[in-house]
Formats: structure tokens, C-alpha cells, sequence
């Protein structure tokens, strides 16, 4: 291949490694072909998996890596570290006095009725947890200065121990975080190979439990994310890849392996996060302002809302729940992250009778091993998936594009057993599929109201393996009219990771009365914040800036976030910031807020560079003979429908329900009252009936 | 609708307690007062239409979610449903109805269909001041507390009741904040009556006594197993607390019948003059309820049902049922020995299920000016240490038998004058056992800087003067709960009751020190390396292995001859 020709081939690769299947998607910048490729995980090193996939996918597409523009990587080795307790052996230094805020966490029972319910023990255990004399006042004003020899004794004593990271979190480091600088630098002199981060490097925030919390669950993977992304980036210069090379982070953008291997907690759910930016880029080409993205896979489903301005974010996450469904039972993580939260349960998710006598699903679930009772693989228990075989939605002998055939039999086995424990004569594949869809409709419901939305005005975009199936189902509950599936949806993560923009989030916690702020000093702060930004972040057009500031009312503990000018600021700043807020109060709550003083809490700079076009061009199936089976629905019973192969589907067809649209990763249920249409991009635009 | 399947049943149900959440979630939005936005003290219930629950917000704060059934049942008489007109809304904060001191406010919503009641949307919320006055000890009468309102109508057919709200702003201070609350339960409510009503509209219900017959069947059903799998018997345990300053011994006697369980406090004392310790017999009920639902059927969602077979009396008069107008305010440091006394009981009949006494948690207020940023009023919140389980240890600081969360350190500091100078888990307090209980915290305040105007520093220590109940089946017990005021290393002061605390210079220093949880089982049964983890974690001290009969020899824990006499008296 020659050299001009490569430039004119030039080719971005998606990369999305999951717990099951590592996904690859390669987009010709020129052509607009995207071509996908998908093998099992190699959980023992995921670099392994991803290198031989990339390489055979590359060799398939006859394509070389020297020709690669950009790699762009989702990962789920932080999340699964965390869970897993696979993370490096960690100590902490602290405030003398405060080794056991990250013990006693916020003292607070989940679950109101549980006397022994249960908490993720911390990760780093009390011995490894050692005092330092040093104190800052709320204001960063020292109280005592930081005792650099005592420091070293207790690093000498944790090294010794076997610690290979170190988190030191101080007190109002938020505020000042020169005792944290001074003792990172001090470390990194005498220890040169122990990792260390400092609380305010990773969350410059006000709230020392979240903010200790979030430092060592970054300190505990650093060393794992270190290793991890030296083997992945040697393996694709390797094999000539001089491109950029991207990880996708929780707050929905992208950021460089120099920045991963410092904050390597930004990369948690970076996968789903992908996935839904692949679910906004879809809202943005059909023209939908507002919709639901519902990304249901083998263990679990999950939804996040994208509104009019882009993905919502929430400021924290919870890693690591004892219980998934319940706020409180894992650990807290501080970061922007996009706001997806876990729905319900998901294709392996086990159907089972509960203490009442009644029909539950999940949360325990059959996962790859055993996997459902259909698999064959020696599970005998009823999932979420063998509910699919035995309602007809899933082709038994089609399953994955024909490579895997199940075993119908066995589903029907499994739930006949299951009916018989609950003593229903009715279809419990029909309850085990309404169970689902009702716990994920509600959950949706709840959360979508709570982001400001009528869950009954949003189109919901389905996908990973098991969202289509269920998709219809869950929009007619919540009373929604419109379901979008869009091409390729199975591996919906990988393609996403093309469609995001490098980003970064920044933010500095400086708590003082709206009247009394230094708008010299805040200005400093952003511009520091902003050059920071054109330094770390590589981008071929200008970055944009948002600035934001989060603030309450004196006495209250809920802040409103609003924006704020760019450029130089005066005190001018504070009356638009005032407006701002008072019209933010009044759209949240429909009063006016009270006359208390207006309280700043957290200065926030977004900086992004632009996203990348992403044009994509889908490629057409050969016709295939009509075929039909009987499916179940609520308002006919089983009923003979229609199967059809997307990849046959051209823009502007229609099928009429009932229906299955089929391909290789996935299948859509469409149901007797529902109507599909190809739109000009493929995707299949769902007009749901209520019946 | 007739026979409900399990399937569709289910979704209701499932949606019932949804919409009891979606309830919640505006009031923590839409309130004003910390007490409700931060500590989450509220909760929001749905019941039908003859006021008993049908379902609860997850996160409710406990007893609220029993009383309302108590407040709309009484709602009922005094606004039979004939006069009762869509867009009413129903308030009361009556403590012999409602959940114990005039604090803690119900609004009730009749909910229509049809033009027939179907059910009541509800909520109850802790209001951050009522009027009344401040020094709670010194109250004799319930008209020393506060402002009182019987059950009224707040909205009549959707018009405010303005000649009460008036009233109300005019008897309670911060009254922007307070009447703020109120009308985000007004709000609440109405948001859980309307998806109520799509609930029925999508299932086709015309009433809700069918659902409700279900479900409340069905949690009663699983309740009354669990109490059959207890013996029969009546189960008798003596728990002492604090009071007013005179410690007061409460009798229970737990009478486990078949499917029923009576509960007695037959030999209560009589209700105290001044100090406001009392309990109404409403509050006293609903904290039976709970903590027996907590023991039996923890993982049963809650509604009416699960109460059905228990039943709660106390004498006329006393502490546990007292008479108007008696002071009540401070309830709890009466009433949340509940939990240690119905656990102590059941231990005889199930040592497996319960759990050891649970230490309580503390509200510290600070008040007073600072020079940053004038007037301040905040609390600290902080846990004692949990009892040990049969099968466990206890856990470390955790707020019982509340529902709260603690206050972050620099968040107080933010908001006041006040350095807190450690806040860490007291070694040695956790009660001695084969498990151990969980530890207190403990933790100490001094002002950032000099101040010739005194910071006010507040609290109510619960636990000071009695020592706490030691641990089923010859478990130990915590140490007492402690404040002290130090001026350099010099002991100044202590309390054992409510007390409120001056501090002006940089050398006095206040500490706090919480009690434990008690432990489970013989001491000497717990194993070594149990012991040694403990030593390693600092749980325990080289002088607590003592308590364990064991001492160090050569840099190793071994068991020592002497055996340990007694669960009684740990080293404090």
C-alpha cells in the first residue's frame, strides 16, 4: 500500500472492551463504511483480546494500522477492579484525627427495615490508614504546618507493608491543597516507584468522605491502569500506529492515555457512557430533542436521559452496590459522569418465586455460566432470555446469526417448573417478560421525571443485545410513541466512541457568600483551568469553554448550577449569576426562592473540543425467502408474525406489526398495534399503539 | 377487576410504592428546612380508603410511616367522607396521633374517583421550628412546646385555608421555611394522588379494596408465619434510660400467642412533670411496630397487613402513654429504648434474630455569630456504635433507630466558627462478646479563634447516666455516653442531660464520646484471630484484651487462666 493512498484511506477505530465481548467498529473517514467486529474478552490481560481482534478485523478489511487516524477505547477494567477487589494493595495518609472518614462513610442505614444490612468494607483497611500532623482551616488558611519527616516515617511504614499506591487527603485540601502537593512531591522524591495521587488532584470538592473516597478508589487502580495501557499502547505501535489514542470517560468524553494513567477513575462505565453518546448522536440526526436511551445487555439494563442540551450528568456516582437497586450500598464516587442509571435486569437476570409467593426477576443472574436454562450449558433456572425463546421472539435456531442454536426445549422446561412453584396456570413466560418490563418501565418512569421530563413525550433509543426485545414493551408502559433502533445497535458502544469529542471537566470548590466573591480570584481560577485545558487537550479547532457555578441559598443543601460569562469577570458576574439562579429556582420548584443570601459553592469549567463528524453509511443485505413464526402479545396472544431481516430493510419501508426485525446480535419486537418504518438512516422508527 | 393475578398484582403493587417514592423525592426538592432536604426526616405513604397503608416511600423515616394510618383513621371521624370534597387537604400535628411532638407535621389528601374516595395521599415531615420554648427541660406542658393543630381542613376544595396559615406563621419562627415545608407536602401529595388515579385508570380499578385486601393479605401472611416460628410465651425484660435526670426502669412483657404478638408495659412509670421525656401511646405503638417488623419480615414491603397482629398497651399516665397536655418533646430519649427492650425480650424466644442494644446517635447544635458570616444555627450529626447479631459484629457508627445521615466535617466547619479537632471511632466500645459490638465515635470541637461572644454549643446526650443493656446470651456492654469541657488538659465540666456549652477560647476543648454497640454471646468464645484483628485495627486496645480474658506474651494474643465472671461490667 502506498503512502498517498493510506492518507486517502485513513480510518478511526472504536474499541469497546465489556465483561462478555470485546466490540470493534472501523469507520473509513472517507467512504463513511463502518465495518464491525466482535470476539470474547480475555479477562486475565484485555489487551490480549483487543490487540487480536483489532488485528483480525484490520486483516479481514484488508487494512493496515499505520493508516489508523485514531483509536478510541472504552473499558470496563476500573469498574471491574473496584468490584472485584482486584485493585493494587493502597494506603492512605490523612489529617491526624481523621483516619476513619472513609470507615464511618455518612452513618446511614439504606435500608430501613434490614438491622444487618451490610456495607462495602473500604479499600483501604485501618492499619494502612495513617495520621500526619497538618491542618487547613475552611478558608485554606493553615493551622498547622505540614510535618514533611513524620510524613516519610509513615510512608516509610506503609511501603514496607507492600503498598504499591498511596492517596494523601487532607482536610479543606479543596480550599489549599499546597500540604497535599508538598507531601505528593515528597513522596514521589523518596519513592519513586509507589503510585501516588492527592484528594484535590482528583476532586477539587468541599465533602471530605466523598472526596477521600473517590481519591482511593483512584489510587487503587492506578497502578492496574498503568500496566494496562503501557501493554495496549506498545501492542498498536507495534503493529505501526502513530494515530491519536483516546480513552472514553464517564463524563461522555475523551481523554489521552497521559491523563487516564493520572485520574484513571474517570474511565469507570465508559462503556455505557459510550453508549448513550451513540444514543444522542441518533437524537441529533432524526431531530429529537429530548429522548430515553435504553441500553438493556446480558446482567443488567440501563437508561439515561438525553435532554435538549446534550447528555444529562449527575456529579457522583456509586460503585460496588451490595444492592444494586439501593442508593447507599456502595461506594461513592465524586466525578461528572453522564447520569445512567441501572433500570432492572437483564437477559440472564433470573425469574424466581419470592417470599410472598410471587413472581420476581432477578437480581441474581444466570450470567454466562450456567446462562439461561436454553443455552444448554447446564442452567436450569428461568431468565429473562428463555421468556424470549418461549413467547417467540427469539429464533431459537438463529440465535447470535445462527452460531449458537438454543435449546427451546430446555426454556420451556425451566419455566413450566417455575409455574408450577408459583401454581399459576397461566403463561409465566408472560409474566416473567411483564415482571421485567414493569420493574424497568418504573424505574425509567421515576428517574426520567425526576430529570424534568414526561416520560410519556420521550422516544426511546434501544440497544445492546437484549433492548429491542423489550423495548416496545417498556415504551408502552411508560406511554411513550416512538421507539428508535438504529443500525448496528448491538454494538452501539463501539460506535458511540466515534461520535464523542475529547473533553475535560474541571472544577474548584471555594464556598462564599455570592456578595463577598473575589471575581479577581475566580477569573485567575478559570483562566488557569482553561490553559490547563489547552495543554493537555490535542484538538485541530478551537476548544469550547463552559463555565458553570453551583450554588445554594444560605442554610439550604441542594445546589442549582447556572452559568457563568466568559472572559474577565466583575462584580457585574453576580447579578447575571443571581438572575440565573432565581430563574432556575422558579422552572425547578414553581416558587420563588426565599430572601436568603445566595451562597457559591463550585466554580466548574467543561472544556471540549468539537465532536467528530460521524457519517456513516450502512451496507444492504441480499433478499431473503418471508418467513413467519407465532409470537406473543398482550392484546392478541400468540399470534403468527411476520420475520424480517434488517439488513434488508431499505429507507422508506414499512412493516407492519406484528413483526420481528432480526439481525445477528439482536432481534426488534413490533408489536399487532405497532408500525415500523425505515427512516433515511436506517434506523427503525417504531410508532407505538396503545392498546 | 376480580381475582387479581400474581403478575398483575405485582406490577401494581410495585407501582404503589413507586409512586410513594416519586412523593418523597418532591419533598426533598421542594423543602426548605435542612432537617427535611439533609437528614431526610419525613417519609410519604399511600392508604386506602379507610386510612389503613397500602405502601411507603423506601426511604421513610421509621414510626412516621405507621402513625399516618393512626392520623387519617382519626381524620376520618372528625371529617367523616360525606363531608369530605375533592381538593381538600387535611392537617394535624396532634402528638397523640401523629408521631409524638408537635415537631413533626401530617397532611393528609383525600384522594376521589368518581366522586367516591378512593384513598389517602400522605405525608408526614419534622417542620424546623413550631414556636415553643428552646430549653426543652424546662417544659412542663405541652403548651410550653409549641403551636398546636388539631386535625383541620388546610385546603377546603382547593382554597387554602388562609385564616390558619396566618395563625401558624404568626406562632412559629423562621415562618418562610416553615410554611415553605408545608406546601411541598401539599405538593407531594398531590403529585402521589394523580399518578395514583393513572394507576387505576390503566388497570381499570374503580376502588382500591380489592388491591388493597391483596396486598395487605399478603404481608399479614408472611408476618404471621414468622411470628408462629416464634414459641409461645411471654417474654419479659427490663430496659433503665436517662429521663429527665431521674433514671426510669421500662417494663416490657412480649406475649408471642399463635400468630399474635401482644406487647405490655404493664409497670411503666408515671409520666414525667417537666422535661418533656414523654410518649404518647401513638408513637410508643408505631415504635413497637417497627422494630418488631425489622425482626420478623425485614424484607416484606410494608403496608398495613404487616401490622395487623400486633397489639400495644401501656398504662394510662405513664411515660409510655402519658396524658394531655403533658410535655413531650423529647421523646425519644424515652421511647428509643423500645428497640433494646422488645430486642431483650425476643432474645428469649429467638437469640438468632435479634439484635444487641444499639447505641444512640447524637444532634449537636452550634449557634451563635460568626464573624464571617453573622448569625449560624447547625447541627453535627454522629452515630453510636451497633449491636452485635448472632452471627455478627456490629457495625461501626450507625445512626439507629433513625433513618439520618451524619455531617460532613467540613461542611460544619464551613458553616460555623468550629474547629473539629478529631472525629474517629472510640476504641474500646464495643461491648465484649463472641461478636463483638460496633464501635461509637467520638470526637471533640473548639472554636477556630478567640471570641469575646461565647459559640453556643447544644446537645442531648442519651445514655449518660445508665449504663446501657449488656448483650444476649452473656454478651457484654459499651461504655457510657460522655461530654466533657476541657481547658488545657484540665477536666472543667461534664454533663449527663441536656446541656449547652460556651466556648470562647482556643484552649477550651469539647468532647464527645458516643457509646458502643453491646456484643453477642460469651466473650470467651470469641475466637483468637477475631481478637487479634481486632488489635490490629485498633478496635481494641492491649488493655480491652483483658475483657476477653486474654493478654499479649511475646508480641502474640493467647488466653490467659483467669476466667471472665460475668457479662457484666466491662472496663470503661
Amino acid at each position: 500500500m502506498t503512502a498517498p493512498a493510506s492518507r486517502n484511506a485513513g480510518f478511526r477505530v472504536g474499541l469497546d472492551i465489556g465483561g462478555t465481548f470485546t466490540d470493534f467498529a472501523l469507520l473509513d473517514e472517507r467512504t463513511g463504511r463502518l465495518s464491525l467486529h466482535k470476539r470474547l474478552t480475555t479477562p486475565e490481560d484485555p489487551s490480549r483480546g483487543a490487540l487480536g481482534g483489532l488485528q483480525e478485523l484490520l486483516d479481514r478489511e484488508g487494512r493496515d494500522l499505520a493508516d489508523g487516524l485514531a483509536v478510541v477505547h472504552a473499558t470496563t477494567l476500573v469498574t471491574n477492579a473496584v468490584i472485584e477487589r482486584r485493585g493494587a494493595r493502597t494506603g492512605m495518609l490523612v489529617t491526624r484525627g481523621f483516619r476513619d472518614v472513609l470507615e464511618l462513610a455518612r452513618e446511614q442505614r439504606y435500608d430501613i427495615y434490614d438491622l444487618f444490612l451490610e456495607f462495602p468494607p473500604p479499600l483501604v483497611p485501618r492499619p494502612l490508614r495513617r495520621e500526619v500532623d497538618e491542618r487547613m482551616s475552611r478558608d485554606g488558611t493553615p493551622l498547622q504546618d505540614l510535618d514533611v519527616e513524620q510524613l516519610l516515617e509513615q510512608a516509610e511504614y506503609l511501603v514496607r507493608d507492600g503498598v504499591e499506591a498511596i492517596a494523601v487527603c487532607f482536610l479543606h485540601a479543596y480550599r489549599n491543597p499546597d500540604h497535599e502537593q508538598r507531601a505528593a512531591a515528597a513522596l514521589r522524591d523518596a519513592y519513586p516507584n509507589v503510585h501516588v495521587c492527592t484528594s484535590a488532584e482528583v476532586v477539587p470538592e468541599v465533602g471530605e468522605y466523598e472526596r477521600m473516597s473517590t481519591a482511593v478508589c483512584n489510587a487503587y487502580v492506578l497502578p492496574v491502569v498503568d500496566r494496562y495501557l503501557t501493554r495496549l499502547e506498545e501492542g498498536l505501535k507495534r503493529r505501526g500506529f502513530d494515530g491519536q489514542f483516546h480513552l472514553m470517560h464517564s463524563g461522555g468524553g475523551l481523554l489521552s492515555a497521559t491523563t487516564a494513567r493520572r485520574l484513571p477513575i474517570r474511565l469507570l462505565e465508559s462503556g455505557p457512557t459510550a453508549g448513550a453518546i451513540m444514543a444522542a448522536h441518533v437524537g441529533r440526526i432524526v431531530g429529537a430533542p429530548t429522548l430515553v436511551a435504553f441500553d438493556m445487555g446480558g446482567t443488567t439494563a440501563k437508561m439515561c436521559v438525553i435532554a435538549a442540551d446534550g447528555l444529562t450528568r449527575a456529579p457522583e456516582l456509586e460503585v460496588a452496590r451490595l444492592d444494586r437497586f439501593k442508593r447507599g450500598s456502595g461506594l461513592p464516587i465524586k466525578t461528572q459522569v453522564v447520569d445512567l442509571i441501572e433500570i432492572g435486569a437483564g437477559g440472564g437476570s433470573i425469574a424466581q418465586a419470592d417470599s410472598l409467593g410471587l413472581l420476581a426477576v432477578g437480581p441474581r443472574s444466570a450470567g454466562a455460566s450456567p446462562g439461561p436454562a436454553c443455552y444448554g450449558f447446564g442452567g436450569t433456572d428461568a431468565t429473562v432470555t428463555d421468556a424470549c425463546v418461549a413467547l417467540g421472539y427469539v429464533d431459537a435456531e438463529r440465535f447470535a446469526g445462527g452460531s449458537m442454536p438454543l435449546d427451546a426445549g430446555a426454556a420451556l422446561e425451566a419455566i413450566d417448573r417455575l409455574g408450577a412453584t408459583l401454581k399459576m396456570q397461566a403463561n409465566v413466560a408472560v409474566g416473567i417478560h411483564r415482571v421485567a418490563c414493569e420493574r424497568m418501565a418504573s424505574a425509567a418512569r421515576a428517574h426520567v421525571i425526576e430529570s424534568g421530563l414526561d416520560p410519556r413525550a420521550q422516544p426511546l433509543v434501544a440497544f445492546g443485545g437484549a433492548g429491542p426485545l423489550h423495548a416496545v414493551a417498556v415504551a408502552r408502559l411508560l406511554g411513550a410513541s416512538e421507539v428508535i433502533v438504529p443500525p448496528m445497535c448491538g454494538v452501539g458502544s463501539a460506535i458511540g466512541l466515534l461520535a464523542a469529542g475529547v473533553s475535560f471537566d474541571y472544577a474548584r470548590s471555594a464556598p462564599a457568600s455570592l456578595a463577598d466573591v473575589d471575581w479577581d480570584e475566580v477569573t485567575r481560577n478559570f483562566d488557569e483551568m482553561e490553559h490547563d485545558a489547552t495543554v493537555n487537550i490535542i484538538a485541530d479547532r478551537p476548544l469550547r469553554f463552559e463555565r458553570s457555578l453551583e450554588l445554594r441559598l444560605t442554610g439550604q443543601s441542594h445546589d442549582l448550577e447556572v452559568p457563568v460569562p466568559a472572559g474577565a469577570l466583575s462584580v457585574e458576574a453576580a447579578d447575571s449569576v443571581q438572575a440565573a439562579f432565581r430563574a432556575e429556582y422558579r422552572r425547578r420548584y414553581e416558587t420563588e426562592p426565599p430572601a436568603a443570601p445566595p451562597l457559591a459553592m463550585t466554580w466548574r469549567l467543561r472544556a471540549s473540543a468539537p465532536e467528530p463528524d460521524l457519517r456513516i453509511v450502512p451496507v444492504v443485505g441480499d433478499v431473503a425467502p418471508a418467513r413467519s413464526r407465532a409470537a406473543w402479545f398482550e392484546a392478541t396472544g400468540y399470534v403468527e408474525s411476520a420475520v424480517v431481516q434488517r439488513a434488508q430493510l431499505r429507507a422508506g419501508d414499512t412493516v407492519a406489526g406484528p413483526a420481528l426485525v432480526e439481525e445477528s446480535e439482536t432481534t426488534t419486537v413490533v408489536g399487532p398495534s405497532d408500525r415500523c418504518v425505515v427512516d433515511a438512516h436506517l434506523n427503525l422508527r417504531i410508532e407505538v399503539g396503545q392498546q | 377487576m376480580n381475582d387479581i393475578d400474581p403478575v398483575t398484582l405485582k406490577i401494581i403493587w410495585s407501582r404503589l410504592v413507586n409512586v410513594a417514592e416519586e412523593s418523597w423525592l418532591t419533598i426533598s426538592r421542594t423543602a426548605f428546612s435542612l432537617i427535611i432536604s439533609e437528614s431526610y426526616d419525613f417519609g410519604c405513604e399511600l392508604l386506602d380508603a379507610d386510612g389503613e397503608s397500602l405502601a411507603h416511600s423506601p426511604r421513610s423515616m421509621p414510626v412516621f410511616n405507621i402513625t399516618l394510618s393512626v392520623v387519617a383513621r382519626r381524620m376520618l371521624e372528625v371529617h367523616p367522607p360525606s363531608t369530605l370534597r375533592d381538593g381538600d387537604v387535611l392537617i394535624t400535628n396532634d402528638p397523640w396521633l401523629c408521631a409524638g411532638h408537635l415537631f413533626d407535621l401530617a397532611v393528609v389528601t383525600p384522594v376521589f374517583r368518581n366522586g367516591r374516595l378512593v384513598a389517602f395521599s400522605a405525608s408526614v415531615a419534622h417542620c424546623t421550628d413550631i414556636g415553643g420554648i428552646r430549653d426543652s427541660l424546662a417544659a412542663r406542658e405541652i403548651y410550653d412546646e409549641g403551636f398546636q393543630i388539631p386535625p383541620m381542613k388546610l385546603h377546603r376544595a382547593g382554597v387554602p385555608n388562609e385564616d390558619l396559615l396566618t395563625l401558624l406563621a404568626a406562632n412559629v419562627r423562621v415562618s418562610n421555611f416553615v410554611l415553605g415545608d408545608v406546601q411541598a407536602q401539599v405538593t407531594a401529595n398531590q403529585v402521589g394522588a394523580q399518578r395514583l388515579l393513572e394507576i387505576m385508570d390503566t388497570y381499570g380499578l374503580d376502588d382500591l379494596v380489592e388491591v388493597g385486601r391483596e396486598i395487605q393479605g399478603r404481608s399479614e401472611r408472611v408476618m404471621r408465619d414468622a411470628i408462629e416460628a416464634l414459641p409461645d410465651g411471654t417474654y419479659r425484660y427490663d430496659v433503665s434510660c436517662d429521663g429527665a435526670g431521674e433514671p426510669l426502669v421500662l417494663p416490657v412483657a412480649v406475649t408471642v400467642a399463635g400468630s399474635t404478638i401482644h406487647v405490655d408495659w404493664d409497670g411503666a412509670p408515671p409520666q414525667v412533670e417537666r422535661g418533656g421525656v414523654n410518649c404518647t401511646l401513638s408513637y410508643i405503638t408505631a415504635d413497637c411496630m417497627y422494630i418488631l417488623k425489622c425482626l420478623l419480615t425485614p424484607e416484606t414491603p410494608s403496608n398495613a397487613g404487616c401490622f395487623r397482629p400486633f397489639s400495644v398497651d401501656a398504662p394510662a399516665g405513664s411515660v409510655l402513654n402519658c396524658d394531655y397536655p403533658a410535655a413531650v418533646n423529647m421523646r425519644t430519649m424515652v421511647g428509643w429504648y423500645v428497640a433494646p427492650a422488645l430486642m431483650g425480650a425476643l432474645a428469649q424466644a429467638d437469640p438468632e434474630r435479634v439484635q444487641a442494644f444499639t447505641a444512640f446517635p447524637m444532634w449537636v447544635l452550634a449557634y451563635g455569630q460568626d464573624p464571617q458570616s453573622g448569625t449560624f444555627s447547625d447541627h453535627f450529626a454522629c452515630a453510636g456504635g451497633q449491636g452485635a447479631g448472632a452471627s455478627a459484629d456490629g457495625m461501626n457508627a450507625i445512626l439507629f433507630p433513625t433513618s439520618a445521615a451524619n455531617t460532613a466535617v467540613e461542611l460544619f466547619e464551613a458553616r460555623t466558627p468550629l474547629v473539629v479537632d478529631y472525629k474517629e471511632l472510640r476504641t474500646d466500645s464495643g461491648g465484649r462478646g463472641r461478636h463483638r459490638g460496633g464501635l461509637g465515635t467520638r470526637f471533640a470541637l473548639r472554636v477556630l479563634e478567640d471570641h469575646d461572644r461565647p459559640v453556643l454549643v447544644g446537645f442531648t446526650p442519651n445514655g449518660a447516666l445508665v449504663d446501657p443493656p449488656a448483650g444476649p446470651e452473656c454478651g457484654g456492654r459499651g461504655p457510657r455516653v460522655s461530654i466533657s469541657l476541657h481547658d488545657g488538659d484540665e477536666v472543667v465540666a461534664d454533663w449527663a442531660l441536656n446541656g449547652l456549652a460556651e466556648l470562647c477560647s482556643t484552649r477550651q476543648r469539647l468532647v464527645f464520646e458516643l457509646g458502643g454497640g453491646s456484643g453477642h454471646g460469651p466473650a470467651d468464645a470469641r475466637p483468637l484471630d477475631a481478637i487479634e484483628a481486632d488489635l490490629a485495627n485498633e478496635y481494641i486496645s492491649v488493655d480491652g484484651l483483658s475483657a476477653y480474658g486474654c493478654s499479649m506474651e511475646e508480641g502474640r494474643v493467647v488466653r490467659s487462666s483467669v476466667r471472665i465472671s460475668s457479662a457484666e461490667g466491662q472496663t470503661q
